[in-house]
Protein backbone atom coordinates (compact mmCIF):
# COMPACT_ATOMS: atom_id res chain seq x y z
CA UNK A 1 0.00 0.00 0.00
CA UNK A 2 1.79 3.22 -1.01
CA UNK A 3 2.60 5.70 1.78
CA UNK A 4 1.52 3.22 3.93
CA UNK A 5 4.26 2.24 7.50
CA UNK A 6 3.71 0.86 10.55
CA UNK A 7 5.43 4.48 11.83
CA UNK A 8 2.66 6.03 9.89
CA UNK A 9 -0.22 4.01 11.90
CA UNK A 10 1.22 5.32 15.13
CA UNK A 11 1.54 8.69 14.37
CA UNK A 12 -2.13 8.99 13.06
CA UNK A 13 -3.07 7.54 16.04
CA UNK A 14 -4.67 4.00 14.55
CA UNK A 15 -2.53 2.17 17.12
CA UNK A 16 -4.68 -1.01 17.15
CA UNK A 17 -3.90 -1.61 13.52
CA UNK A 18 -0.69 -1.24 14.16
CA UNK A 19 -1.28 -4.21 16.76
CA UNK A 20 -2.88 -6.15 14.36
CA UNK A 21 -0.23 -5.62 11.57
CA UNK A 22 2.33 -6.82 13.66
CA UNK A 23 0.87 -9.76 15.83
CA UNK A 24 2.48 -12.88 15.79
CA UNK A 25 1.19 -15.90 17.67
CA UNK A 26 4.07 -17.49 19.58
CA UNK A 27 4.47 -20.40 21.97
CA UNK A 28 6.43 -20.86 25.33
CA UNK A 29 7.79 -23.57 27.90
CA UNK A 30 5.39 -25.20 30.54
CA UNK A 31 6.60 -27.21 33.02
CA UNK A 32 3.44 -28.97 33.63
CA UNK A 33 1.04 -30.17 30.72
CA UNK A 34 -2.02 -29.55 32.81
CA UNK A 35 -3.01 -26.58 30.42
CA UNK A 36 -5.76 -25.79 32.25
CA UNK A 37 -4.22 -25.18 35.25
CA UNK A 38 -1.73 -23.16 33.12
CA UNK A 39 -4.14 -21.20 32.21
CA UNK A 40 -5.81 -20.24 35.17
CA UNK A 41 -2.47 -19.92 36.86
CA UNK A 42 -1.82 -16.91 34.44
CA UNK A 43 -5.68 -15.41 33.83
CA UNK A 44 -6.63 -15.60 38.20
CA UNK A 45 -9.67 -13.46 37.31
CA UNK A 46 -10.73 -15.57 35.23
CA UNK A 47 -11.19 -18.78 37.84
CA UNK A 48 -14.31 -18.07 38.88
CA UNK A 49 -15.69 -18.79 35.75
CA UNK A 50 -13.79 -21.67 35.36
CA UNK A 51 -16.57 -23.90 34.08
CA UNK A 52 -17.72 -21.72 31.51
CA UNK A 53 -14.49 -21.23 30.10
CA UNK A 54 -13.02 -23.78 27.22
CA UNK A 55 -9.40 -23.60 26.70
CA UNK A 56 -8.00 -23.89 23.36
CA UNK A 57 -4.81 -24.70 21.80
CA UNK A 58 -3.99 -22.21 19.25
CA UNK A 59 -1.67 -24.50 17.83
CA UNK A 60 -3.56 -27.78 17.97
CA UNK A 61 -2.28 -30.60 19.88
CA UNK A 62 -2.80 -33.19 17.01
CA UNK A 63 0.12 -31.49 14.96
CA UNK A 64 2.36 -33.33 17.67
CA UNK A 65 1.26 -36.48 15.19
CA UNK A 66 0.41 -34.82 11.93
CA UNK A 67 3.72 -32.71 11.87
CA UNK A 68 6.08 -34.09 14.49
CA UNK A 69 9.53 -32.73 15.72
CA UNK A 70 7.70 -29.24 14.52
CA UNK A 71 6.64 -29.03 18.19
CA UNK A 72 6.48 -30.39 22.15
CA UNK A 73 4.39 -31.13 24.17
CA UNK A 74 5.35 -28.42 26.66
CA UNK A 75 5.46 -25.54 23.90
CA UNK A 76 1.61 -26.99 23.04
CA UNK A 77 0.38 -26.66 26.84
CA UNK A 78 2.39 -23.11 27.71
CA UNK A 79 0.14 -20.39 28.00
CA UNK A 80 1.19 -18.47 25.01
CA UNK A 81 -0.50 -21.11 23.37
CA UNK A 82 -3.94 -21.31 25.04
CA UNK A 83 -6.94 -18.97 24.47
CA UNK A 84 -10.04 -19.33 26.43
CA UNK A 85 -13.48 -19.31 24.87
CA UNK A 86 -16.36 -18.56 27.02
CA UNK A 87 -18.93 -21.07 26.86
CA UNK A 88 -21.81 -19.55 25.15
CA UNK A 89 -24.86 -21.31 23.09
CA UNK A 90 -23.02 -20.81 19.87
CA UNK A 91 -19.28 -21.33 21.03
CA UNK A 92 -19.40 -24.82 20.02
CA UNK A 93 -19.76 -23.21 16.45
CA UNK A 94 -16.93 -21.42 16.37
CA UNK A 95 -14.82 -23.87 17.54
CA UNK A 96 -15.72 -26.06 14.87
CA UNK A 97 -14.93 -23.55 12.50
CA UNK A 98 -11.45 -22.89 13.81
CA UNK A 99 -11.38 -26.50 13.66
CA UNK A 100 -12.44 -26.91 9.85
CA UNK A 101 -10.00 -23.40 8.90
CA UNK A 102 -6.98 -25.79 10.56
CA UNK A 103 -8.07 -29.15 8.81
CA UNK A 104 -8.27 -26.99 5.07
CA UNK A 105 -4.66 -25.68 6.37
CA UNK A 106 -3.71 -29.24 6.80
CA UNK A 107 -4.44 -30.06 3.48
CA UNK A 108 -3.27 -27.72 1.78
CA UNK A 109 0.19 -27.16 3.57
CA UNK A 110 1.81 -30.68 4.04
CA UNK A 111 5.06 -29.94 4.88
CA UNK A 112 4.41 -26.90 6.75
CA UNK A 113 7.28 -25.61 8.81
CA UNK A 114 7.13 -24.49 12.71
CA UNK A 115 7.06 -20.85 11.68
CA UNK A 116 4.44 -21.70 8.92
CA UNK A 117 2.16 -23.48 11.59
CA UNK A 118 2.46 -20.08 13.96
CA UNK A 119 1.41 -18.14 10.86
CA UNK A 120 -1.48 -19.85 10.32
CA UNK A 121 -2.50 -19.95 14.07
CA UNK A 122 -1.87 -16.13 14.14
CA UNK A 123 -4.10 -15.69 11.18
CA UNK A 124 -6.72 -17.85 13.69
CA UNK A 125 -5.77 -15.35 16.10
CA UNK A 126 -6.92 -12.22 14.35
CA UNK A 127 -9.81 -14.15 12.58
CA UNK A 128 -11.60 -15.31 15.76
CA UNK A 129 -9.26 -13.06 18.43
CA UNK A 130 -12.44 -11.30 19.55
CA UNK A 131 -14.21 -14.17 20.51
CA UNK A 132 -11.16 -15.30 23.47
CA UNK A 133 -10.79 -13.85 26.80
CA UNK A 134 -8.64 -12.11 26.81
CA UNK A 135 -9.09 -10.82 23.41
CA UNK A 136 -6.66 -11.32 21.23
CA UNK A 137 -5.04 -9.38 20.29
CA UNK A 138 -4.24 -7.04 23.08
CA UNK A 139 -4.20 -3.58 21.85
CA UNK A 140 -2.19 -1.83 24.98
CA UNK B 1 -23.76 -39.39 -12.78
CA UNK B 2 -22.72 -35.87 -10.04
CA UNK B 3 -20.08 -35.74 -7.85
CA UNK B 4 -19.91 -33.69 -4.74
CA UNK B 5 -16.97 -32.46 -2.57
CA UNK B 6 -17.67 -32.38 1.14
CA UNK B 7 -16.28 -31.16 3.79
CA UNK B 8 -17.26 -32.59 6.84
CA UNK B 9 -17.84 -31.19 10.65
CA UNK B 10 -14.45 -31.67 12.34
CA UNK B 11 -14.91 -32.89 15.55
CA UNK B 12 -11.03 -33.34 16.84
CA UNK B 13 -7.86 -34.92 15.69
CA UNK B 14 -5.46 -37.92 15.98
CA UNK B 15 -4.58 -38.34 19.44
CA UNK B 16 -1.81 -39.88 21.03
CA UNK B 17 -2.21 -43.98 20.35
CA UNK B 18 -2.45 -43.06 16.95
CA UNK B 19 0.26 -45.20 14.67
CA UNK B 20 1.04 -44.02 11.35
CA UNK B 21 3.39 -43.65 8.34
CA UNK B 22 4.06 -39.79 7.60
CA UNK B 23 6.11 -40.93 4.76
CA UNK B 24 3.32 -40.69 2.62
CA UNK B 25 0.95 -37.39 1.83
CA UNK B 26 -1.73 -37.75 3.42
CA UNK B 27 0.21 -39.94 6.02
CA UNK B 28 -0.69 -43.71 5.90
CA UNK B 29 -3.20 -44.29 9.34
CA UNK B 30 -2.65 -48.24 10.42
CA UNK B 31 -4.24 -47.75 13.77
CA UNK B 32 -6.51 -44.99 14.76
CA UNK B 33 -7.09 -43.35 18.35
CA UNK B 34 -9.48 -40.17 17.66
CA UNK B 35 -9.95 -37.85 19.94
CA UNK B 36 -13.86 -35.83 19.93
CA UNK B 37 -12.72 -32.28 21.15
CA UNK B 38 -16.54 -31.67 20.28
CA UNK B 39 -19.54 -32.45 18.54
CA UNK B 40 -22.02 -30.77 16.84
CA UNK B 41 -24.07 -34.08 16.13
CA UNK B 42 -23.38 -34.90 12.65
CA UNK B 43 -22.74 -38.69 11.55
CA UNK B 44 -19.84 -37.92 9.12
CA UNK B 45 -17.14 -35.88 10.84
CA UNK B 46 -13.48 -35.30 9.95
CA UNK B 47 -10.41 -34.84 11.65
CA UNK B 48 -7.26 -34.50 9.10
CA UNK B 49 -6.34 -37.57 7.55
CA UNK B 50 -8.84 -39.80 8.84
CA UNK B 51 -13.38 -39.35 8.43
CA UNK B 52 -15.69 -41.69 11.00
CA UNK B 53 -19.04 -42.57 10.46
CA UNK B 54 -21.66 -43.05 12.89
CA UNK B 55 -23.34 -46.67 13.05
CA UNK B 56 -26.87 -44.64 11.30
CA UNK B 57 -24.26 -43.84 8.10
CA UNK B 58 -22.96 -47.77 8.46
CA UNK B 59 -25.37 -49.44 8.43
CA UNK B 60 -26.80 -47.61 5.32
CA UNK B 61 -23.87 -47.53 3.38
CA UNK B 62 -23.18 -51.12 3.13
CA UNK B 63 -23.76 -51.52 -0.99
CA UNK B 64 -21.51 -48.60 -1.84
CA UNK B 65 -18.22 -48.07 -3.20
CA UNK B 66 -14.36 -47.29 -2.38
CA UNK B 67 -14.85 -47.39 1.33
CA UNK B 68 -13.74 -50.14 3.50
CA UNK B 69 -15.00 -49.75 7.50
CA UNK B 70 -12.80 -50.27 10.62
CA UNK B 71 -12.61 -49.67 14.45
CA UNK B 72 -11.00 -47.19 16.06
CA UNK B 73 -10.24 -45.76 19.39
CA UNK B 74 -12.49 -42.99 19.71
CA UNK B 75 -12.61 -40.98 22.84
CA UNK B 76 -14.05 -37.53 24.11
CA UNK B 77 -11.18 -35.17 25.37
CA UNK B 78 -10.53 -33.92 28.48
CA UNK B 79 -13.20 -30.82 28.13
CA UNK B 80 -15.63 -32.59 25.57
CA UNK B 81 -18.15 -32.87 28.72
CA UNK B 82 -17.31 -29.13 29.46
CA UNK B 83 -18.98 -28.01 26.44
CA UNK B 84 -21.44 -30.48 25.87
CA UNK B 85 -22.60 -31.76 28.99
CA UNK B 86 -25.80 -33.53 28.42
CA UNK B 87 -24.04 -35.49 24.89
CA UNK B 88 -23.69 -38.84 24.57
CA UNK B 89 -20.97 -39.06 22.41
CA UNK B 90 -22.17 -42.04 19.62
CA UNK B 91 -20.31 -45.13 18.27
CA UNK B 92 -17.98 -44.07 15.32
CA UNK B 93 -16.47 -45.87 13.20
CA UNK B 94 -13.40 -45.00 10.45
CA UNK B 95 -14.13 -44.85 7.30
CA UNK B 96 -11.44 -45.28 5.20
CA UNK B 97 -11.47 -44.32 1.61
CA UNK B 98 -9.31 -46.16 -0.97
CA UNK B 99 -11.90 -45.18 -4.05
CA UNK B 100 -11.22 -42.94 -6.81
CA UNK B 101 -12.72 -40.02 -6.95
CA UNK B 102 -15.67 -39.21 -9.61
CA UNK B 103 -15.84 -42.96 -10.27
CA UNK B 104 -16.61 -44.50 -6.33
CA UNK B 105 -19.24 -43.75 -4.63
CA UNK B 106 -16.65 -42.57 -2.33
CA UNK B 107 -13.34 -41.47 -3.31
CA UNK B 108 -10.19 -38.88 -2.31
CA UNK B 109 -9.19 -36.05 -4.89
CA UNK B 110 -5.86 -35.28 -5.85
CA UNK B 111 -6.19 -31.76 -2.97
CA UNK B 112 -7.39 -34.63 -0.38
CA UNK B 113 -11.07 -33.86 -0.14
CA UNK B 114 -13.79 -36.85 0.47
CA UNK B 115 -15.84 -36.72 -3.11
CA UNK B 116 -18.84 -38.72 -3.16
CA UNK B 117 -21.43 -39.96 -6.29
CA UNK B 118 -24.75 -38.31 -5.98
CA UNK B 119 -26.12 -41.93 -4.70
CA UNK B 120 -23.75 -41.54 -1.52
CA UNK B 121 -24.44 -37.85 -0.94
CA UNK B 122 -28.40 -38.86 -1.04
CA UNK B 123 -27.81 -41.63 1.58
CA UNK B 124 -25.50 -39.73 3.84
CA UNK B 125 -28.45 -36.36 3.71
CA UNK B 126 -30.79 -38.82 5.36
CA UNK B 127 -28.64 -38.90 8.19
CA UNK B 128 -27.58 -35.80 10.52
CA UNK B 129 -25.26 -33.54 8.08
CA UNK B 130 -26.17 -30.28 9.09
CA UNK B 131 -22.49 -28.62 9.40
CA UNK B 132 -20.88 -30.23 6.24
CA UNK B 133 -19.63 -28.19 3.52
CA UNK B 134 -20.90 -29.41 0.11
CA UNK B 135 -20.15 -28.45 -3.36
CA UNK B 136 -20.77 -30.35 -6.71
CA UNK B 137 -17.83 -30.83 -8.70
CA UNK B 138 -17.59 -29.71 -12.35
CA UNK B 139 -16.40 -32.51 -14.63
Amino acid sequence: MKGFSLENCEKLGIKELKTYITYKATVGHSESTNYRNNFFEKYKFLITKKDSIYVHHAIEQSILKNYPNRFTKNELHSIENLRGIPLLHNSEIHLSKIRKEWNVFYKQNRTASREELLNFASYIDLKYGYLFLPKIPKTE
Amino acid sequence: MKYYKINPEVVGGLGEETQMDEKYNPPKVQILHFVFEGWLGDDLVEGYPCFLISENIKNKIQNLTGFRIENAKVTPSEQFYLVHPNKILEKFFWLKIHGKAQEDDFGISEDFYLIVSEKALAILQTCNLHYADIEEVSV
